[in-house]
């Protein structure tokens, strides 16, 4: 279904790209459409061209897992804008001249100018790329399910198609297009946060139709046998622990520990296992249990899930230890790869990692909807304290690849 | 795009430049403050508070709006002045 969407996108921008390539001959028509473009349209495709993968994912991603020092790179992008308009944009188009280098060329007339002027466009958009590549894989993968390196050569082969064919006509109709696109819809999902407002992990959000509910990780107390836990778990036994030492210090930072447990199943109408996974209701089909990744077994007449997850020793108020769950995606060096404990092909949604710990008292755990500047104020008083998404990946005692994020 | 051309449209090319770089100018001073603020007093974006807001989104936002505002002062200073020669 979404491959479908996705060609129908395709061969829409394909065919305004050849629509509009008819109408640009020439030069002039191949690097600025003639300047017959709208200034309408034109503002909306330097938008899009704005709200690239580099904002769209990658500043939220730099906000989101570094906070406020992402904030700074946001601004970056700016400053560059304001010196294309005011120093080089009017002078290219009294001179008449397309490019870059062409204009310095008419003012120096030396021929290093040029190749100066070349290499240093061709090395910026190299690194300008790159990262839209990488985007581009990034999301095909999970939306039509191929791999990465066949979405960068999709991706780049039909840009390189609309850019070759229709010039600048094509190609700022196409940007106006996905600009049109993204600024829509990222103001839906701004005007969506906004309605849900901010709640701390404590305060779930009761299932609802978009069936976002807030999932509470679960945390047992621990009794010691030596060095090895007791946890009061069903069925429950620790296999593995990763410990990560602090260099300078040699005190232990961070303690996984590998904990085989039972889970309940429930047997739906058509008579196939279901357990709930943080939260998430998973139907175990029949390849999971030949595989032999995870197994079913029976006590007191009841079955039974073996999972086997990871969880995270931290100190709870009174200076003892807790046990919390993570989410952990586990390689086995067998080839199979597991997302908190089950096959990743049956079930493959992990929890949103991060949150919020901590509201203002005013708050009571929830805001409810909230404007714009209240959101921001919110999130940078005091008070506020926010959970950080963190991850750990290291190669456990059997071979397999691990990454947790707790 | 045919259209006479007024006069003294050498010293409007001439403006043209002048204004261009001189808003360019002080656009960098005004950015280059606050990548100053963001890297000798990193604490004071967090603290102070204007309109419920930290100096860090402030600044950030005022950068954008200036910026458009630079925008909108540049079209209205370099109008094509078609009239004045022909009265």
């Amino acid at each position: 279904m979404a491959i479908i969407v996705f060609l129908i996108f395709v061969l829409l921008i394909l065919g305004i790209s050849f629509k509009s390539g008819k109408r640009s001959k020439g030069v002039g028509g191949y690097f600025v459409a003639n300047s017959s473009i709208n200034w309408g349209v034109n503002g909306i495709a330097f938008a899009g061209s704005y709200l690239s993968v580099a904002s769209f994912l990658g500043i939220c991603g730099l906000i989101a897992f570094f906070g406020y020092d992402g904030f700074l790179y946001s601004i970056g992008f700016l400053a560059g804008w304001v010196i294309a308009l005011f120093v080089i944009a009017e002078p290219m188009k009294r001179r008449g001249t397309f490019t870059f280098s062409d204009a310095l060329n008419e003012s120096f007339k030396r021929p290093g100018i040029q190749l100066a002027a070349g290499l240093s466009i061709l090395v910026v958009s190299l690194f300008y790329i790159v990262p839209q590549m990488v985007g581009a894989g990034v999301l095909i993968e999970p939306l039509l399910g191929i791999s990465h390196a066949w979405g960068v050569i999709i991706v780049g082969a039909v840009v390189i198609l609309i850019v070759t064919t229709g010039g600048m006509t094509s190609t700022t109709y196409v940007q106006f297009f996905n600009g049109g696109l993204l600024l829509t819809f990222a103001g839906v999902l701004t005007a969506a946060i906004l309605t849900r407002g901010l709640q701390t992990a404590a305060h779930p959000v009761p299932a609802n139709i978009s069936g976002l509910e807030n999932y509470q990780y679960q945390q047992i107390s621990i009794e010691w046998e030596g060095e090895t836990p007791l946890v009061d778990l069903p069925g429950g036994s620790v296999s593995d622990r990763y410990i990560t030492i602090n260099a300078d210090t040699g005190d232990k930072e961070q303690v996984f520990f590998l904990i085989s447990r039972l889970v309940e199943l429930d047997l739906d109408e058509h008579g196939a296992y279901m357990a709930e996974i943080k939260g998430h209701p998973v139907r175990l089909q029949r390849s999971d249990l030949t595989k032999g990744l995870v197994s079913i077994e029976t006590h007191d007449g009841r079955d039974y899930l073996r999972l086997q997850d990871w969880w995270q020793m931290i100190s709870d108020d009174n200076g003892g230890y807790l046990l919390e769950e993570t989410q952990s995606r586990i390689t086995s060096r067998h080839g199979g790869t597991l997302v908190n404990g089950i096959p990743v092909e049956t079930f493959s949604h992990m929890r949103l990692v991060g949150g919020i710990a901590q509201l203002p008292e005013e708050y009571a755990g929830s805001t409810g909807p909230i404007g714009p500047w209240k959101i921001l104020s919110v999130l940078s008083e005091r008070a506020t304290i926010l959970q950080r998404p963190k991850s750990i990946s290291f190669q456990s005692e059997n071979g397999d690849l691990v990454t947790i994020h707790y | 795009m045919s259209r006479q051309l007024p006069a003294d449209y050498e010293a409007y090319e001439l403006r043209k430049i002048k204004i261009g770089i001189r808003m360019t100018i002080l656009y960098a001073i005004v950015y280059a403050g606050f990548i100053a603020f963001a890297v000798f007093q990193p604490g004071r974006m967090g603290m102070q508070f204007f309109f419920g807001q930290n100096l860090a989104i402030t600044y950030g936002l005022g950068l954008i709006i200036i910026a458009i505002l630079f925008a909108l002062i540049y079209n209205h200073l370099l109008r094509i002045p078609t009239l004045n020669n022909k009265e």
